[in-house]
């Protein structure tokens, strides 16, 4: 390789610096959006990753209820007893003012030092934690949102995730109610040998395996799939640029690359210099485009970690990281991008004979070849596209059905177009006609690349509006359904809660005091009585079954939209015991 | 002797089969006479000289130059002999679009290390192009761009020079100065040139003269 050379070649992008702004803007653009996608993902998931080990100790084994429901203290005692080293954890949401915690209640002389997410392990730090009135151990922000709202101690600790508190067991079984209920048992790595098996010990009890994938994660892998599935289209199109670009560099030093070869540079050292020019301005716009990325998903992190809060509960922090996996993984698919939409420059200009008369008829015999190879691969894709409809199932058989029927039409496209253009051009008598056939077809070759980008890139944005705009009427009628509601009604138990969706919808013989009276087998001669649950008055109320909520004895739930109850309360409405 | 062709036979592959163009072609070329190919247009001489530099091989038949047998050589050996062995002034110019002529100018000699900036002033001001010097090929008129193609391949001083019509977008009186100037500057430099013209008149005024007819070389 010479430099001589290889400085004439790169003179090219400084006598063209709009092709060299388009081919790294590209470039940059396409992997932008592709790893600031990735970020965002990465992000999720990590915190994912982070909120399980340190809410859920998921780096160790756990004891839950195969039904689902609570545990009692007297298993975990007879666990403890037969020497078992476990650890009890009642945890439930609690409302200190107008402020949601999740309250994680520890037991932290029981708990395995190794998932002790917070430290209470001073004399004084444990005398604070369990003493007196407890003590809530939370992140900085969430000890902002819960200034005044209780009287019980904050303590600020890093690392946890927002919106949840570590507390006493004790404190935490009061405040929720629980009478020493256990909602888990965390189980310790080292166990004596020689112990009597869970199983026989507490039957009822289900193991579940360390570093299970947390629920939010399993929740939300849709939801990422969709945005990575966007970053790559978006990336696909941004590759139709860089393509452009390059090729349009290629065609322009046609003439140049010749002139090297003629003046003794060898096929090797141009192929290897237009290698490493096309390596060095992958890596540069790709650096750029992750520096963007990095903003883009700065921007969008905080939309995207309210929609993941709103949609799944799942707690994302609204700043980014940077990750040098990230940069990497940016660079790479900058590289492999570029070098992808260059292989077939290159390739040409390895093929490329050094007299230019040679060229010409081999050019045009190429382009019909090459036509003819482009719709078959295009047939193929669309019917391995229409296959996958038929037989493929789920999400990832619907992407492909997706990308094969887009890249397939794509292809088709500028070797349909040119068989319209030959019908008409036989077609037509009169020569202007015929000429204007004929130098429409001559322009297909240069337009045919930006033809199949339009087109991906159009149903692209079909696509992705009507994807988002019918998740969002979903999103919303769901909401409709579910959470804009007046009024709300925890029911405690399943009576309760028939009693709550017959009121909403039943008519006035199902009113609660009539079922109520009916499960007790008496017959109210008044049907329009109602009994509030909390201070069991019954009283005679208005024919609105809306009213029911006012008891008129002060025990009105709160009309405050809530989504997590909301979220809670399953098909029927009205939310179960827990 | 720089250059000699001996029984060289090509032909090229066309819509109606093949058709022969050179059918025994055989010449010597001395060390730094020069030596006018003539014939008319569409008789091969384009192709004659892009075989003798390299960028050709033909179907059958030996050319030596300096005594190397080039249509041996693979295609490493066949760039370094362009690069270092020979200069072709082309009949297109072939000048790189995006370098300012100076750099164009000293391209090839750069290339095969034979760059010397006191011979390249001369020749540029020997030329008429040292006004032009920043200029880019588009800026420049059919006979400025023919004069730097020109400088480029004398800038490089192979020892054999193949020039491809070098006046020919050139009016009468121009492509008589430039020709003065180039065998000029090929003599005083010991240059063997090979120049394809179908002009008589210029042909006459070089050392020697041969003529192509139906593929090979008229006496
Ligand atoms: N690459 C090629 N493919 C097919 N025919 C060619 C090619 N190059 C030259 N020819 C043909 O060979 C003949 C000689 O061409 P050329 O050497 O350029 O003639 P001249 O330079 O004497 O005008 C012409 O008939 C031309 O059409
Ligand atoms: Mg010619």
């Amino acid at each position: 390789m010479s430099w001589v050379a290889f400085g004439a070649l790169l003179s090219h992008w400084r006598y063209k610096p709009l092709q060299l702004a388009t081919l790294i803007v590209g470039v940059a653009l396409a992997t932008a959006l592709w790893s600031g996608v990735q970020a965002i993902n990465a992000e999720a998931r990590a915190s994912y990753g982070r909120a399980a080990a340190v809410l859920e100790q998921n780096q160790l084994e756990q004891l839950v209820a195969k039904d689902g429901g609570r545990i009692s203290s007297q298993t975990y005692t007879k666990l403890r007893r037969a020497g078992w080293n476990v650890s009890p954890v009642i945890e439930g949401d609690h409302r200190f003012g107008q402020t949601r915690v999740r309250l994680i209640g520890i037991d932290p002389l029981s708990m395995p030092s190794e998932a002790q997410a917070v430290s209470v392990s001073s004399a004084s730090d444990l005398v604070d934690f369990v003493g007196g009135p407890g003590q809530l151990i939370v992140s900085a922000a969430t000890a902002a949102r819960l200034k005044d709202t209780t009287s019980i101690p904050v303590r600020i600790a890093a690392d946890l995730p927002e919106g949840a508190a570590f507390i006493d067991i004790g404190v935490a079984d009061r405040l929720l109610n629980r009478n020493g209920e256990l909602s888990r048992i965390v189980v310790a790595r080292s166990q004596r040998p020689g112990l009597e098996p869970i199983e026989a010990i507490a039957p009822e009890l289900a193991l579940k395996d360390a570093g299970e994938q947390p629920n939010v994660a399993r929740l939300t892998d849709s939801f990422h799939l969709n945005l990575t599935a966007f970053g790559f289209l978006a990336f696909v199109v941004g590759l139709f640029i860089v393509y452009s670009a390059t090729g349009l560099s290629f065609e322009q030093r046609r003439g140049t690359f010749r002139t090297f070869r003629s003046l003794g540079v060898s096929l090797h050292a141009l192929t290897a210099m237009l290698l490493v020019e096309t390596i060095f301005f992958a890596l540069l716009s790709g650096a750029i485009g992750v520096v963007l990325g990095y903003f883009v998903a700065s921007a969008l992190l905080p939309g995207v970690a309210a929609t993941l809060r709103g949609l799944y509960g799942a707690s994302v922090p609204g700043a980014l990281s940077l990750r040098p996996e990230w940069w990497l993984a940016g660079l790479a698919i900058a590289l492999i991008g570029t070098v992808l939409s260059s292989a077939q420059h290159l390739w040409r200009v390895w093929k490329m004979p050094i007299l230019a008369a040679a060229q010409h008829r081999a050019w045009a015999m190429a382009s019909l070849k090459g036509l003819i190879g482009q719709a078959s691969i295009g047939a193929i894709l669309l019917l391995t596209s229409g296959l996958l409809i038929v037989v493929g199932k789920g999400l990832y058989a619907g992407f492909a059905v997706l990308a094969t029927l887009l890249m397939g039409t794509a292809l088709i496209l500028p070797p349909m177009l040119a068989a319209v253009m030959i019908m008409g051009q036989k077609a037509s008598k009169h020569v202007l006609i015929h000429w204007f056939w004929a130098d429409t077809r001559q322009q297909l070759p240069g337009l045919s690349l930006a033809l199949m980008a339009l087109l991906l890139a159009l149903s692209a944005n079909i696509g992705v509006g009507t994807m988002v705009s019918s998740f969002r009427q979903t999103f919303l009628g769901w909401l409709d359904q579910r959470l804009a509601a007046e009024v709300y009604v925890t029911a405690r138990d399943e009576f309760e809660a028939g009693t709550a969706t017959a009121m909403v919808s039943g008519p006035r013989d199902g009113y609660p005091a009539d079922l109520e009276y009916r499960r007790r087998g008496v017959r109210p001669a008044d049907a329009d009585l109602w009994r509030c649950r909390r201070c069991n008055l019954s009283r005679s109320l208005a024919a609105d079954p809306w009213v029911a909520n006012d008891m008129g004895c002060g025990c009105q739930r709160s009309r405050r939209v809530d989504q997590r109850a909301a979220l809670a309360g399953g098909q029927s409405g009205a939310r179960g015991a827990n | 002797m720089i250059l000699s062709l001996s029984d060289i036979k090509k032909s090229y592959q066309t819509a109606e089969g093949r058709t022969p163009v050179l059918g025994g072609v055989s010449f010597v070329l001395a060390r730094g006479e020069s030596l006018a190919l003539t014939g008319e247009s569409g008789s091969g001489k384009s192709t004659v000289l892009h075989l003798a530099g390299g960028l050709d091989k033909p179907d059958s038949g030996t050319i030596l130059v300096n005594g190397r047998d080039i249509t041996k050589l693979d295609d490493v050996g066949r760039a370094d002999f362009r690069r270092t062995d020979v200069g072709v002034i082309f009949q297109q110019f072939n000048l790189i679009p995006s370098l300012d002529v100076r750099a164009n100018v000293s391209f090839h000699a750069k290339l095969a290390r034979r760059f010397d900036p006191l011979w390249e002033g001369e020749l540029v001001e020997a030329l008429g192009i040292d006004q032009l010097l920043r200029r880019y090929p588009e800026q420049l008129s059919g006979g400025q761009q023919q004069r730097v193609a020109i400088g480029r391949t004398l800038a490089a001083r192979p020892p054999l020079v193949l020039a491809d019509e070098p006046t020919g977008n050139l009016d009468e009186r121009t492509a008589d100065t430039v020709l003065d100037i180039m065998l000029r500057l090929t003599k005083s430099a010991g240059i063997a040139l090979l120049l394809v013209t179908h002009s008589r008149r210029l042909a006459d005024r070089l050392d020697r003269r041969i003529t192509l007819t139906s593929g090979k070389i008229a006496a």
